[in-house]
């Protein structure tokens, strides 16, 4: 019964041993980059169920640990998809209750939506793999950044993170654009991946 | 003890704790299990709510986004559609940390208001509904949960992209007799419950994220629907607030040229 005894010892630690280390790492990974309850909102809203989309393409694009791998075949095939036959007969409905001056405009504007689209395939395809992705959230925002950082033209800053540094909320007008001035950099606001967020951009002219 | 006794107890103890050994749940078994009536329903939805001139409707949304820790944390709104074919749109979204949002789309334009934030932001976009939904989620890059039902085409070609469908049977939700459908493709599950007789209408739907770690979920449930509700042009108009501060559409990728923010118009 000894060697019964010793097997029993033996498991029984290796289940507390395993229990507390998931604890240890559950607590850990929990907290993200902390900050406990004030800020609120640090539980990352990213998520490809975000985009409540059906369409595999749109539900990725809403995670922010975008992988190089969401590449342009899988972009074509979803293109390719979307101008699909239920789109042709209805056309044909629609487009006699629009006027010619409308259909010339859509044209044009398609003309120059798929000009952008190649252009930005290129891009995409030439530039974006090797740039992994320029966005903080709250989590990655107390190690990644302090204001005075060196922080790169088009990076995302959260709006609740860059609001808990000593940055200045007061905007500068530049035409219509107002910018934000934290230590050396320079940010406007906008709406990126539907959050509102500050974005890292060359100081405005005269600045 | 033998140690095939010893063996069986470890064994039984784990079993006990509720401990299995883990991808012991199979995922395959999927074979090409097609009900072509559930594929016909589920156009027909589709095809019903892209023909509708007018809609408004009330859709409870959640959504789950896995952390770091791998714990999957549930956000949600409450989001109002108003539609007028073919070419205006207005979504009044409420999430669930109380911030407010409103989308207007009147054929013209396409804003985003952010009532918490007070900002808003305003891009040139001329077109039909559908064109404003593939030019705000693609272009744009702002996720739009729902504008896929009440676009003109289809969100994926159902033929060819449908790899499995089934009919789960009748369900009541809402009060409303329903048709529980399921399907899957590749990437994505979905379950959709479709209102039975003339009015072809999701009343519920769930969207799974399969190809995602954590299998993150997309759920909606509709309220109100109305085929025929008066909609004012007023209500697709966006009067911008005192005080309120105008930014951009910033996407990530430059999906948008540097000109296309040029053109913005204000108001």
């Amino acid at each position: 019964m000894s060697k019964f005894k010793s097997t029993f010892i033996v498991v029984i630690s290796i289940l507390v041993i395993a229990t507390l280390s998931f604890d240890y790492a559950y607590s850990r990974g929990g907290r993200g980059g902390g900050g406990g309850r004030g800020g609120g909102g640090h539980a990352s809203k990213s998520s490809p169920a975000r985009s409540g989309s059906m369409n595999n393409n749109r539900a990725q694009s809403q995670t922010s640990t975008r992988q190089g791998s969401s590449n342009r075949s899988q972009r074509q095939d979803n293109r390719s998809g979307n101008t699909e036959n239920r789109q042709s007969n209805r056309q044909d409905n629609k487009g006699d209750r629009q006027d010619n001056r409308d259909d010339v405009r859509d044209d044009r504007q398609d003309y120059a939506d798929d000009a952008r689209d190649d252009r930005q395939d290129h891009y995409d395809d030439n530039y974006r793999h090797g740039h992994g992705h320029y966005y903080y959230d709250d989590n990655d925002w107390g190690r990644a950044f302090a204001a005075g950082a060196i922080i790169a033209v088009g990076t995302a800053v959260a709006v609740s993170a860059f609001q808990s540094t000593d940055c200045p909320s007061s905007q500068t007008m530049v035409g219509d654009v107002g910018y934000y001035q934290c230590g050396s950099t320079w940010y406007t606001k906008g709406y990126q991946s539907g959050d509102v967020v500050y974005i890292a951009a060359a100081p405005p002219p005269g600045y | 003890m033998t140690s095939l006794k010893r063996i069986a107890f470890i064994v039984s103890l784990f079993l006990a704790l509720g401990i299995t050994p883990q991808n012991s749940i199979s995922q395959e078994a999927d074979s090409q299990n097609i009900d072509s009536e559930s594929i016909a329903d589920l156009e027909q939805m589709f095809d019903f709510l892209g023909e509708s001139e007018t809609i408004s409707v009330t859709a409870e949304s959640n959504y789950d986004a896995r952390q770091k820790s791998g714990q999957l944390i549930e956000f949600g709104a409450v989001s109002k559609w108003y539609i007028k074919r073919p070419s205006h749109v207005r979504v009044d979204i409420e999430n669930r940390d109380g911030t407010e949002r409103s989308f207007y789309f009147d054929g013209n334009s396409i804003t985003l208001y952010d009532k918490s934030q007070n900002v808003y932001a305003t891009v040139i976009k001329k077109g039909n509904l559908d064109q404003a939904f593939d030019y705000y989620m693609d272009k744009l890059d702002m996720p739009m949960p729902l504008a896929e039902l009440f676009s003109e085409k289809h969100p994926f070609d159902i033929n060819k992209s449908v790899i499995s469908s089934m009919n789960v049977g009748e369900s009541k939700i809402n009060g409303f007799a329903c048709n529980d459908l399921a399907f899957r493709t590749k990437e994505v599950d979905l379950q959709v419950w479709i209102e039975q007789g003339k009015r072809p209408l999701p009343q519920r739907m769930i969207i799974t994220y399969k190809g995602s770690p954590g299998n993150p979920q997309y759920r909606a449930r509709f309220s109100d629907w109305n085929l025929s509700p008066k909609l004012k042009d007023s209500l697709f108009e966006f009067k911008p607030p005192k005080d309120v501060e105008k930014i951009k559409f910033s996407p990530r990728i430059n999906k948008v040229q540097s000109t296309e923010n040029k053109n913005e118009g204000g108001q």
